[in-house]
């Protein structure tokens, strides 16, 4: 009698299900000089250790993942307040705790409206209320106002309307940055209001892009936070070019600072 | 290593992961993430593995609309084909051959956990061919049976049982008897 497939085969899933190279052998002593060496190959196989697992790695790629794949249909409105409202909650909770950073990821693209843009509003609290210095707070509000700009678009570009709030919230989070950045340090206040001015920019040409695809009505909601971000440009630039240092707002000589 | 055919699974957990809900998500994650990763690096070694684990699971959300049959043969599918993707790539590239070369002992700190074990696992696969060495990875690394097996590469049962007898009888011969050892 030679070892065939199957026998090596059954005696391999012993081996998996727990049992020892011998155990599994008993059944066959008559091949144990052949079948003993190739049990012994796939015992040593099977003992293979883990690879490192690096959770930042895995919430990165989950976040990623996250963001790239297609959003699915949505429940009707009926269907989403159907659910009782503890359970999402909970839900949103243990989101928190299970996955820690990964809740932010995960929540990241979600705009106002989607079941969890709470838990985005409440992770960035979170994320504030644990930032460590102005710097960081500063940082933060930044990327706070970006997100809301963002959110504007990707609502309005999801034929949800245009929503004033986030484009109000965008301003109200620029101006937090820049009363951050006054607590500053000098070494570092510059580099902090290059970053508030880039900003705003960046949303001075993001409005400009939306309000050359909206309709009249919806151009005259947009014109006045284009004008803020505009005025709060050339104040910025202005201050930052300044030979007399950086002027705060509230102060004697802010050139009627528009934050 | 758990059987993957093992794992119990609510009966909505793919309608849970279809809809992205939050808690079905962490859960597939943190079922499945190990277990592609654990295969991956076997396949092509640590240098790529969680880059290709990563590609596994973006492809998996953008495509799980579309899944049918056992899920656990789908997603193994999944990871079979980006490995097969990442080997293509690196031989257009005209690089070295998968792991043909045995990896360097003092390289640890992205490789498994022990290096302790009797059989330096990496250097063995490292020794048959690529097709080979996938069945040996899926037997005896992820534990999936001959059936399962056969489910992923599209082969019989008796055929896996087959290839499989002829892989481990040429690793035999190719390796060092003092390597092998309980």
């Amino acid at each position: 009698m030679n070892v065939t497939p199957e026998i090596l085969d059954e005696c391999m899933s012993a081996i998996l299900a727990g049992a020892t190279v011998q155990e599994a052998l008993a059944a066959y002593p008559e091949l144990k000089e052949e079948l003993e060496p190739l049990l012994l190959l796939g015992a040593g196989l099977s003992s293979a250790p883990d690879p490192l697992l690096d959770p930042a790695v895995m919430l990165e790629n989950m976040g990623r993942a996250m963001a790239t794949a297609p959003v699915p249909k949505r429940r009707s409105r009926a269907a989403v307040f159907s659910r009782p409202v503890f359970t999402r909650l909970a839900a949103s909770l243990a989101m928190v705790f299970a996955l820690g950073w990964g809740a932010t990821v995960v929540s990241a693209p979600a705009v106002p409206g989607d079941w969890l843009y709470p838990l985005k509003l409440m992770t960035e609290r979170v994320r504030f209320a644990l930032a460590v210095n102005s710097e960081n707070k500063a940082e933060l509000r930044i990327a706070f106002s970006e997100r809301r700009l963002v959110e504007a678009v990707k609502k309005y570009d999801a034929g949800q309307g245009l929503d004033p709030r986030l484009l109000k919230e965008m301003l109200d989070e620029a101006s937090a940055a820049l009363e951050s950045v006054a607590n500053l340090p000098a070494s570092s206040r510059d580099i902090m209001a290059a970053r508030v001015l880039s900003a705003t920019r960046f949303q001075e040409e993001n409005l400009k892009r939306l309000h050359a695809r909206v309709t009249p009505q919806e151009q005259e909601i947009i014109q006045p936070y284009l004008d803020m971000c505009s005025k709060r440009c050339d104040w910025m630039q202005k201050n930052m070019d300044s030979t007399e240092g950086w002027t705060e707002c509230g102060t004697a000589g802010d050139r009627d600072c528009p934050w | 290593m758990e059987a993957v055919s093992n794992t119990p699974l609510e009966p909505d957990f793919l309608a849970r992961v279809r809809k992205r809900e939050p808690g079905a998500l962490a859960r597939l994650y943190t079922l499945y993430y190990p277990r592609i990763l654990k295969y991956v690096h076997y396949r092509l070694g640590p240098e790529e593995a969680e880059d290709v684990t990563g590609e596994v699971f973006l492809k998996l959300l953008n495509s799980i609309d579309t899944q049918s049959g056992t899920f656990e043969a789908w997603l193994y599918r999944l990871a079979r084909n980006a490995v097969i993707d990442r080997v293509r790539h690196r031989n257009t590239r005209r690089e070295e051959p998968l792991r043909e070369e045995a990896p360097d002992p003092t390289d640890q700190g992205r490789g498994a956990h022990s290096t302790t074990a009797a059989l330096d696992v990496e250097r063995a696969l490292s020794l048959v061919g690529e097709e080979h060495r996938e069945l040996l990875v899926l037997r005896f690394i992820q534990g999936l049976s001959a059936a399962e097996i056969g489910e992923i590469t599209g082969q019989s049962p008796g055929a896996v049982r087959g290839m499989l007898f002829r892989a481990l009888t040429k690793l035999r011969m190719v390796l060092d008897p003092k390597e092998v050892r309980e």
